[in-house]
This record gives C-alpha cells, structure tokens and sequence, in this order.
C-alpha cells in the first residue's frame, strides 16, 4: 500500500535522512522505531507532505505522491497525528472533529448552509469511539494532556483514512491513558480495518501491538521484519535495544 | 456604514487571522467605482451601485492573489504597498479621478437624494449585509476560516486548502467593504483620494481591536465608538484622538477581548454563577 524508497533529507549539509525504506501492508500496523533523533518524525513530515525529500520516493496506492502538498495526500487517504498535540485549541472537541468531517466532505466552500449541527451523528460517532463523547462541548484547549492527544486521532480518523499515520501516540501520557491508547489503535486497526504506521519510545507498546517493525538508525533503515526478526537482529541489539533482549 | 466596513474587515483579521492592513483601499475603490460609473459613464444608478462590490472584489481577488503567498507581517506590508500604489494613482489623475480634490456633487435618484432617504437606503442595505456576512461565519466556510486562524499547520494535514480559503475571505471581505463605500458616496455624495489612504485602514483597524475581533458585534461597537466620539468630543477639542488614543491603550491592556468581547465574557460568567 505505501512504500518508501531510499529516502534522504539534508537540513543545512545535516544529514537526517540517508536511505530510509519501508513497506507498509494493507491491515497491517507497522511500527517504527529508533534512538533519539534517528529521523522518525522527519519520515512521517515527508510522507505525509510537510518537507519535501532531497532525493527519494514515496509511492501510495502505486502512484508517485513526493512532494505533493499535505492536503493533497490527505485527500488521497493517509491522515495523521502529530507527537506535539496539534489541535484546534479555541473551538470544542465537536467543532475540532466536524471541521475534519467538512473538509473530506468537501463542504468547506459551502457559504449559506447553518454549520451547528451539520453531520451532527457522523460526528458524535467519531468522538464516542475515542471515548471523548461525554467531553463534546469543551473547548479543546481545557482537556487534559491525554485526552487532547486522543482527540488528534479523532480528527485524523474524520478524513476517514486508507492509512493512518501516529506520530508518538502515547508521548507524555499518563499509565492508563497509555493503556486506553493502546486498546484504542488495536481496536481501530481490528474493527475498523484501519492500517496503521506509528512510532513509539515505549518498546513494551511497540511489541505488543505492531505486526511488522522497521528499526531506523541515525537515518538508516537496519531492518524491517516481524516482531521475532526484529527482537533477534543482531545489529539493532547492538544500536537499540542495549540489553533488554 | 463604517459598521459594516469594519464588520467585513474582521471577516478577514479577527475570523480568518489574515493580516488585512490596508482595507480602506476597497472602500475607497467602490465608493471611486460609483461615483466615476455616475459622473463620468452616465450610467444608470443600479449599475453604478452594482460595480462597487464588483469592482472591490475584483481587485481584492489580484492584491489577494499576489499577497497570498506570503503571511502575517508580509502580507499586510505587501498589501500596503501595493495599495498606496493604487491610492497614488487616484491621487494624481486630475483628469479622470479630480485628483486630491476628489469628487464633488454627486447626484443621487430621487428616492434616497434626502437625508432621510439615504439614511433609510444605508440601513437597509447595511442590515441585508451584516445578515449575510452572519450567515457566512456561522457556516461550514467560516468554521473552517477560524481553523485556519487558530492553527493553519493542521489546516492542512486535514486536507484544507488554506490558501484558497484565505483568498476568498479576502475577496468577501473587499466585496462587502466596496459595498460600505458605495454607501457613503449616498450619504455624502462626494469622494476623495484620503478614503483609501493607508491612516484610514489604520482607524478601522483600530476600531475592530476596540470593539473586539472575536465576536461578531464587536467591530461594529468599535465603529460606533469611534464615530460617536470623533463627532462629539471634536466638538470641545481637537486633540481628540489623543484622548482616543489613551482610551484604546487601557482597553488593549485591561479589556483584550475588546469592549464587547468583555461584555459578552461578563455575561458567559454571569450564566455559569446563575446556572
């Protein structure tokens, strides 16, 4: 479904990228993983369109989607969360998610047709499957942490994705918050048939819930595999994994 | 008629973010485009109103088009610049726009010739506007410009084309401020080249902060404010606007929402204790 091809980004002569792939399957969750400034979050900027590669490709759904603008690829079916919580902290959890809902609905040039209660029940759908129904009419900014970091799923689900990338899902979260995360994204990815791509710190998270795992060092990627291949290689014991294996 | 003029500036700044800094030059262009359509091309008085809107739009749709890709500070700067360069035009082309003396004299249909009448045609004209500018805020349009506004990053990773959106505010937003020029040259019948000089988009922009940007009265308290004390305290002294001036300064460090948006705040605040 997504491929990355030998990616590289520079910053300013600062290699960030030099030579990231990754294959992701339909109904797959795939995670990936790698050190401090291994390059994570850049990957998801280029695939999801926020920086362009210096060299490279990324092929969606067998057509060419590099550098093409973020809503374009949002349009094409891969939404996304963000590791810092990227709300839309003036208006409530309901607004937040409907603007999402209008924008795949097209609906955004509509001028005349009263807003408030538009797509009311697709709306309040989404919302109760994250667990935020009873939250609805409060202003994004006065949630929790946790709960703001879940709402950005929400809005990333509103576009009703094909592939739906997670930033750091559980960063910063408290123990059960994490928990809720994590059945939430199984739930997702059982239920609903969503593919999944994220990244995670938390190993036990990352072996718990991925099907395949691409290990990204220094801006290479050492691997991709199952769980097992990946928890065996010698290579990323040796960057990564220290001694927990 | 500065009501609307602001009320259709705030569509942009308070509801878009769109650093709109010089929209007094639409106001000027069609209020320009009505009276040059009546004295100079003899046109019938519905076209000449009708080339107000048509013509701010127009020309808010190319500034727009050539400021878009730039933001915040830049746009506004751009747009300043690119409006002086029209107001320069106006200013110098005796033959065509009477130059700085503007124009004078304009007559008006017999229906709305008297102050009365004027005054009736404005508020009518002004009430249909500021319902329609409502009815745009509170639709799907203008629920996604104030995503926009408070946060254009994610905007886009949503799949909105936050440029597009942003040009067409602007193009609204000029389209209703030629409107309210068309309207004073009703109340006034005359035009002159300082209606679209940048000092004035200054003064609407003030009244817009006073009022407060993020509530749909606020801007036109703010007018209302600013036109009641320029004619009144003028009266005893014409330092008036550094009164003014004091005033706005307590207001944008006690009351940040703006009069009415504190107003409003007080009242929110008010039904919760109730409640």
């Amino acid at each position: 479904m997504l491929k990355v091809q030998n990616i590289c980004k520079e910053f300013c002569g600062s290699k960030v990228l030099v030579g990231a792939n990754l294959e992701v399957k339909k109904g797959e969750i795939v995670a990936v993983i790698g050190p401090n400034g291994a390059g994570k979050t850049t990957l998801f900027n280029i695939i999801t369109g926020h920086i362009k590669p210096t060299s490279g490709k990324v092929i969606f759904d067998g057509s060419d989607i590099t550098g093409l603008t973020p809503d374009r690829i949002c349009k094409k079916g891969i939404t996304r969360s963000f590791q810092i919580v990227n709300i839309f902290p003036r208006l409530t959890v309901f607004e937040n998610v409907q603007i999402a809902v209008f924008s795949k609905k097209n609906k955004c040039f509509s001028f005349f047709q009263d807003a408030k209660d538009m797509y009311k029940d697709e709306v309040e759908e989404l919302i109760s499957k994250v667990g935020l129904l009873e939250k609805k009419d409060i202003e994004s900014d006065l949630l929790s942490h946790g709960d703001q970091k879940v709402l950005e799923i929400a809005i990333a689900l509103s576009g009703d994705p094909k592939l739906l990338i997670l930033d750091e899902p559980t960063a910063g979260m408290a123990k059960g918050e994490t928990e809720r995360c994590i059945n939430l994204i199984k739930k997702l990815s059982k239920e609903s048939g969503i593919t999944i791509l994220f990244c995670e710190h938390d190993m036990k998270l990352v072996f718990d819930i991925a099907d395949t795992i691409m290990v990204l060092v220094r801006g290479k990627t050492i691997i991709q595999g199952s769980v097992e291949e990946v928890r065996c290689n010698q290579e990323v014991q040796k960057a990564y994994l220290g001694d927990i294996c | 008629m500065t009501g609307l003029l602001t009320t259709s500036l705030n569509l942009g700044i308070g509801y878009g973010g769109i650093y709109q800094f010089h929209h007094a030059l639409f106001y000027g262009l069609g209020a320009y485009s009505t009276a040059l359509m009546i004295t100079k091309g003899n046109m019938p008085y519905i076209i000449s109103f009708l080339s107000a809107p048509i013509v701010s739009a127009l020309a808010s749709f190319i500034i727009g088009i050539i400021c878009i890709r730039l933001t915040k500070l830049y746009f506004g700067m751009l747009q300043i610049s690119l409006g002086s360069l029209i107001w320069v035009v106006v200013y110098r082309w005796y033959s065509f726009t009477g130059g700085d003396d503007g124009i004078h004299g304009i007559t008006m249909p017999d229906l709305i010739s008297s102050t009365k009448g004027a005054y009736y045609f404005t508020l009518l004209i002004v009430g249909v506007c500021l319902f329609i500018i409502r009815k745009i805020i509170n639709s799907p349009f203008g629920k996604t410009l104030q995503a926009i506004r408070d946060n254009p990053m994610r905007s886009l990773s949503i799949g909105i084309d936050i440029n597009m959106h942003r040009l067409v505010a602007i193009v609204i937003a000029g389209l209703f401020g030629g409107i309210a020029g068309m309207l004073f040259v009703v109340v006034d019948n005359s035009v002159f080249p300082d209606m679209m000089f940048w000092t004035f988009s200054l003064e609407i922009l003030i009244m817009c902060l006073l009022g407060g940007m993020y509530t749909f009265w606020g801007p036109f308290v703010g007018a209302a404010i600013i036109v009641l004390f320029r004619t009144f305290i003028s009266g005893y002294t014409q330092y008036w606007s550094l009164l003014l001036g004091v005033i706005l300064t307590l207001v944008i460090i006690f009351l940040p929402e703006g009069v009415f948006g504190f107003i409003v705040k007080v009242m929110i605040r008010r039904d919760r204790i109730n409640a």
